[in-house]
């Protein structure tokens, strides 16, 4: 009886956090501050653990982790409401991560918007416990300052053997691959360098460390 | 065949068999020794081989075994007859066929591979090399038989082909923090997090084949982010005299402070856009999106994050004087130090610099005498150079009419051979007289001494014959006479003899130039006298 109670009860926070497809968390607060049935939700535990789950695995998305899954959530909403549900709560996450603060002045913050206690709460709890996560997120974020960044980057050391014109080469290649970020689509640049080129680019790139370094002392 | 067989005996030694020195040929071989060789050879050749090297006493079991050797023989493809006979009962031809086909099955690595160069280079192309022969003999694998990739050949997993690769994609993967100490409490709603809601570490990224990369990003991370921090603390840090947590709100200030400036400068120099892009945002971010906005407007969009950084910075140098206004007092404090440290740096530098300034005197003064002591030295070379040079220049003078100053040189020379023979002559004639004289002088004294040697022989000779005629003429005296009449006879003949004794004595000055043969032939003459008186 109470699992069916929770259930309905989820149906309807997610009815009314579905409507929302506004990124703007005040905008979000807003019509949550309108929203007349989450205030009558009730304080049922069994409604909270999903809802932690569901906050917890938004802040995982956010930071580039798994996100949270459908599959959690299939027995009570439909694909659509949880794309935005998923889109709301992430909006709310990062605009009160944004700010940082103790756990009460987050919960506060919530409650200004009209949102109910317990939901409140517990968003608050999730951000404050991930708030160095979330931060240090959202401060790569900001820092990538060029169009296009660098996120990861792999290589491999080749021995050229032979050539169809030379029979013994035996010259070492450096094969990179440069995983690039380019206006939010991953790109990747593979390129081949001899011994010469690593170098000049190594040292280069110990030079921009030098600066970088320099300008945070 | 000799040589053949002392090959084969080599290579068998070679391979371990303990055959005497003495034994140079297959004819002195036993069976014993056979086995022995094919069961060592045997051994290089099938690894799995097991058998002992010694013959066995009893002939069972020699049977036994060299039935096996012969059946392993055969399975290596030996083609002629073999049989536990070959070994026990057989010509040295037949062996020398069978070892010199086991010889030639023998691995050619076993026997080379110790004289063979070794070198990192060496080992790797060798290593390519066998890893290419093996891919080339192994057999082709469908690709539906290899789960990512991966074969199992020779014992070793080993990747074939690129249907297991993947790019290198990392996430941010994190684990419960400060779990492994009991002491600290863990407030409870992290720890409900820690239960109940965080995914293990393997369910953090959205691929599950970015677990790896995302572990190693954070292992290197993390351990970067140590290693920049400690090389900071130890330079800077430990300097300021602060404890850690001190110094690191104080570089947040510092750089939060650096930032403010650096923001509102660029921006009060910026356009009125930028100025309203200011007034109108009221967080970090919209600035920091109007200040990239108006950079990459100003670069046409080809400005990097480094190149950023660059302007930063040259733009903190023109701010320097700015910044040294406002500095408080701890700054100044800092400043002094650090004025302090490079005054002293300069001192210790200067006196480095004038201890080797004064080592370089020491050099140069003991350069200076062992120089003085060289030119001494070749002021008494210079010396005998230059006579040795007037000699070859008075030559050299005299080279040009060699012919004529040949001349000269020679009758120079015949004129003092002509001297010599004169002065020789010379004394020639002195000489003559002298030894002339010398010679009648010396044959004078020798005719003399001749003389004197024949008149004192024929003297000898007188007295000898005075002598025995004074002995017969005593033995001729009658010995009858009475004593008393001899005696009285004695004592007159001293009478006498004093009596002459005292005429002698007064007639011997007169005698004295007579030769004493005279007075002794008067004394004797007298005594004789004196005798036939008596």
């Amino acid at each position: 009886m109470a699992a069916r109670g929770a259930k309905q009860i989820d149906a309807r926070a997610v009815k009314v956090l579905g409507k929302l497809s506004s990124e703007n968390l005040e905008k979000v607060l807003e019509i949550l501050k309108q929203g007349p049935d989450l205030r009558r939700l009730s304080l049922d535990l069994s409604f909270l653990s999903p809802l932690f789950q569901l906050v917890h695995g938004v802040i995982d998305g956010v930071c580039e982790k798994q996100g949270p899954r459908y599959e959690t959530f299939a027995k009570t909403l439909s694909l659509a409401d949880f794309s935005r549900l998923v889109r709301c709560v992430e909006a709310a996450v990062k605009a009160v991560g944004r700010e940082g603060g103790s756990k009460q002045q987050i919960v506060e913050r919530l409650c200004e918007a009209g949102l109910d206690g317990e939901v409140c709460s517990v968003m608050g709890e999730c951000v404050s416990v991930r708030s160095e996560e979330l931060r240090t997120q959202l401060l790569r974020e900001s820092a990538k300052v060029s169009p296009s960044s660098l996120t990861d980057f792999d290589w491999k050391l080749k021995l050229v053997m032979s050539s169809d014109k030379l029979g013994d080469i035996q010259r070492p290649v450096l094969n990179l691959d440069l995983d690039l970020v380019d206006n939010g689509q991953r790109r990747l640049e593979s390129i081949e360098l001899s011994q010469p080129e690593l170098e000049r680019l190594i040292s280069s790139l110990e030079s921009a460390n030098k600066v970088v370094s320099q300008l945070r002392t | 065949m000799e040589e053949v067989d002392t090959i084969i005996i080599a290579t068998l030694r070679d391979v371990g068999c303990g055959f005497d020195e003495s034994v140079v040929s297959l004819i002195n071989f036993s069976a014993a020794m056979v086995v022995e060789a094919c069961v060592r050879c045997l051994r290089v050749i099938l690894p799995d081989f097991n058998c002992p090297a010694s013959m066995p006493e009893v002939m069972s079991a020699r049977y036994r075994m060299c039935s096996t050797l012969a059946n392993a023989c055969q399975e290596l493809g030996y083609q002629g007859e073999i049989g536990y006979q070959t070994f026990l009962y057989s010509s040295v031809k037949e062996w020398r066929k069978l070892l010199m086909f086991l010889l030639e099955k023998l691995p050619r690595e076993a026997v080379q591979a110790a004289d063979e160069p070794t070198g990192a280079r060496m080992v790797l192309n060798r290593r390519i090399s066998a890893e290419l022969s093996a891919a080339i003999t192994s057999s082709w694998t469908p690709p539906f038989c290899k789960r990512h990739g991966l074969v199992l050949r020779k014992g070793h997993w080993q990747r074939e082909g690129g249907a297991g690769c993947h790019g290198y994609h990392s996430s941010d993967v994190r684990a419960p923090e400060g779990t492994g100490d009991i002491s600290a409490r863990i407030p409870k709603d992290v720890l409900r997090y820690y239960s109940s809601h965080m995914r293990f570490v393997p369910a953090q990224p959205r691929v599950r084949r970015d677990v790896l990369a995302s572990l190693l990003e954070r292992n290197a991370s993390e351990v970067a982010a140590q290693q920049e921090w400690e090389a900071e603390w130890n330079t800077q840090g430990l300097t300021s005299r602060l404890s850690e947590e001190e110094y690191r709100a104080r570089k947040r200030q510092r750089l939060k402070k650096k930032l403010t400036e650096q923001l509102t400068s660029s921006l009060r120099q910026g356009s009125a856009s930028a100025s309203a892009a200011l007034g109108a945002a009221s967080d970090l971010q919209t600035i920091l999106n109007s200040f990239t906005d108006k950079l990459s407007a100003g670069v046409q969009g080809t400005g990097s994050r480094f190149q950023h950084a660059e302007k930063l910075q040259f733009a903190k140098e023109e701010e320097v004087p700015m910044q040294v206004e406002e500095a408080t007092e701890e700054e100044l404090q800092q400043q002094r130090e650090q004025e302090v440290a490079s005054l002293q740096e300069q001192l210790s530098v200067l006196t480095a610099q004038l201890e080797a300034l004064e080592l370089g005197r020491k050099k140069f003064s003991a350069s200076m005498q062992q120089m003085m002591e060289r030119e001494l030295e070749q002021g008494g070379q210079n010396k005998d150079e230059e006579e040795a040079y007037k000699v070859k220049k008075k030559t050299h003078d005299l080279l040009p009419n060699a012919d004529e100053n040949m001349r000269k040189l020679k009758e120079l020379v015949q004129g003092s051979a002509d001297r010599l023979t004169k002065l020789s002559a010379k004394w020639e004639e002195v000489r003559g007289p002298l030894v002339e004289s010398e010679e009648t002088r010396l044959l004078g004294e020798v005719g003399r001494l001749r003389s004197r040697m024949k008149e004192v022989a024929d003297e000898t000779r007188q007295k000898e014959s005075l002598y025995k005629q004074l002995v017969t003429e005593y033995e001729q005296l009658s010995k009858g006479q009475s004593r008393v009449s001899y005696t009285r006879r004695i004592l007159e003949i001293v009478a006498n003899i004093q009596k002459q004794k005292e005429d002698i004595g007064r007639s011997l000055p007169t005698l004295a130039r007579y030769s004493h043969s005279m007075l002794h032939y008067h004394f004797i003459t007298h005594v004789s006298l004196a005798l036939e008186i008596s």
